[in-house]
């Protein structure tokens, strides 16, 4: 009875996203709306910035190659000037401030990666001990968390900064509105837990 | 009972969370990090080109265990792949992202799909490879199990615990899309003037009705004279051209005579590098239908005479260091809004 109750309301979960799908939009030349319903209604600036620092190195980074080869990058180079409203000058600075960001991440990276090595060479090909549970995660990796969130932190400031207040509002607006829903929480353990009694349980981030 | 809800449990399957599984036998799993997925689709009116990106970010606290995995996929209204790929952080980097390209065509619409993965690193690798983390995630996870025992099982009363069986563990999906609808063509070379704008970068975005095939019957001078693209049948012409070569003949007391008008922007690209310009003029206004150059006949005199006029009639113009004596440009920004240096208007 338990599984035929779990599965109705899986099914009314499923028919409501369907009954609620945005329908295809043709008022504007050009339309794009993300679809990711499960978005949290307010994502942390640390998670959107770092999207949109990286999406915005890519495409910097994908230009400068197509420049190399003197080959049209326009499509790369002009895609947040008309997706945020930036001008020319906004849009250099966020693509050297996302490039900073993305040299900084690195030295972060770098880290990990000891620790991940170290990891590994202690347990050669990932092979765990089947007798034992797996290791406990590593807490260095958790701080090595919270510096990246601080680096991301910083560097958005760095941006407030530039542009200075207002225009930041304004610019912040539109990241909020054309970045952020496009990001999706994927943790499949996001949204709920199991209690010690067996029961479903919300999730509660115990680092928060 | 079992054998009408498996079919249900098979499509709906797709639609919930593994976090939605009620798990008997287990404690609290610690919770310890977050992934996310991101994917956006872009447009680009000018060159018709669409650029879809997605990425998968994981926490550094579970790169220890997991390899973010993302596989995109640029679809058409019917579902057909137009483009796809993936890639996999294998540096701990933390984050995998895809870059997809392709043509679209006016009035289609497009979907840009990110599929977000994480690789599993460790395993029992014994009695078929059991998967696990430090946090306990993979033991939610049920996704290898396909036959129908053992999905039913899993959300049944078993009391064992099910292990992920692979070392990939897809955590979810995140899409955008794009409709393109594009105004129809002129059906001329007006469609490949519009597209040189786009392609070269210009700030302007003309449309048909910005371009003409004559000139007013006030006009000094005519098309041909004042067309000097590589399209013969289309110009940019503004009124401020017309009244301000008026004023400035007037001004003169003599008549003038053009040597370019109006250039397509490839046109301004080749002249300017044939004169060995490092970079070329991308917003020239030549291109934007307020500018004109008058022959002076290498005439220092007529030179300054026109250049004069044309100040007089309201025009910035360009000193003679930059344009050279043979001719003086003379273009009508102010009227569009445009400021010119304090050099032009001297």
């Amino acid at each position: 009875m338990r599984i035929a109750l779990f599965f109705a309301v899986c099914a009314s979960f499923g028919m409501l996203r369907i009954f609620h799908a945005p329908s295809v939009f043709s008022q504007q030349r050009v339309t794009s709306r993300p679809h990711n319903v499960n978005t949290p209604p307010l994502l942390p600036d640390s998670v959107v910035y770092m999207h949109l620092f990286h999406h915005v190195a890519a495409f910097g980074h994908r230009a400068e190659e197509l420049e190399t080869r003197k080959e049209d990058s326009h499509v790369y180079r002009n895609a947040f000037t008309e997706k945020l409203k930036l001008d020319k000058r906004q849009s250099e600075l966020l693509t050297q401030i996302s490039y900073e960001y993305e040299a900084r991440e690195r030295l972060i990276q770098a880290k990990v990666q000891e620790r991940v090595a170290a990891f590994r060479s202690e347990y050669s090909g990932g092979r765990l001990d089947p007798s034992n549970p797996p290791p406990k995660p590593d807490p260095v990796m958790h701080a090595l968390f919270l510096e990246k969130q601080q680096l991301i932190l910083e560097m958005r400031n760095e941006f407030e900064k530039q542009l200075g207040s207002s225009e930041f509002e304004r610019i912040n607006g539109m990241i909020r509105t054309r970045i952020a829903p496009n990001i999706k929480l994927v943790q499949p353990s996001a949204l709920q837990r199991l209690s010690e009694n067996g029961e479903v349980a919300p999730v509660e981030d115990p680092r928060k | 009972m079992k054998q009408l809800l498996l079919p249900l449990a098979l499509v709906v399957f797709a639609r919930c969370s593994p976090a939605a599984l009620i798990l008997r036998g287990r404690t609290t799993p610690t919770l310890g990090y977050s992934a996310y997925g991101y994917t956006t689709l872009t447009f680009d009116s000018g060159t018709d080109v669409l650029v879809g990106y997605s990425e998968t970010d994981m926490d550094p606290d579970l790169v220890e265990y997991y390899e973010s995995w993302v596989i995109g996929r640029l679809l058409d209204s019917n579902g057909n792949s137009l483009s796809s790929g993936g890639a996999r952080d294998t540096v701990g980097a933390g984050y995998a992202s895809i870059t997809l390209q392709y043509i679209g065509k006016a009035g289609a619409t497009y979907r840009m799909y990110g599929t977000h993965n994480g690789y599993m690193g460790a395993c029992d690798c014994v009695e078929g490879n059991n998967y696990y983390d430090g946090y306990n995630e993979s033991y939610w996870n049920s996704q290898d199990i396909v036959d129908a025992t053992g999905f039913f099982n899993f959300y049944g009363d078993l009391n064992d615990s099910p292990v992920l069986k692979t070392p990939t563990i897809t955590m979810g999906e995140s899409y955008d899309s794009a409709t393109i609808s594009i105004p129809a063509a002129c059906g001329d070379d007006r469609d490949a003037i519009i597209k040189e704008y786009f392609a070269l970068g210009v700030t302007l975005h003309p449309v048909c009705p910005s371009f003409s095939s004559s000139v007013p019957p006030d006009s000094l001078f005519t098309f041909s004279q004042l067309n000097t693209s590589y399209y013969p049948d289309w110009a940019i012409l503004l009124n401020s051209l017309y009244t301000g070569i008026r004023v400035t003949q007037s001004n003169y007391g003599s008549t003038l005579t053009p040597t370019s008008g109006y250039r397509d922007p490839r046109k301004e690209k080749d002249i300017d590098t044939q004169q060995g310009v490092r970079n070329w003029t991308v917003n020239s206004r030549h291109e934007y239908g307020d500018a004109i150059d008058l022959g002076t006949g290498n005439s220092q005199t007529k030179f300054n005479s026109i250049r004069s006029a044309g100040l007089k009639a309201g025009a910035c113009a360009e000193p003679v260091g930059q344009s050279g004596l043979n001719h003086v440009h003379l273009d009508w920004r102010q009227s569009d809004g445009v400021v010119c240096s304090a050099a032009w208007l001297r």
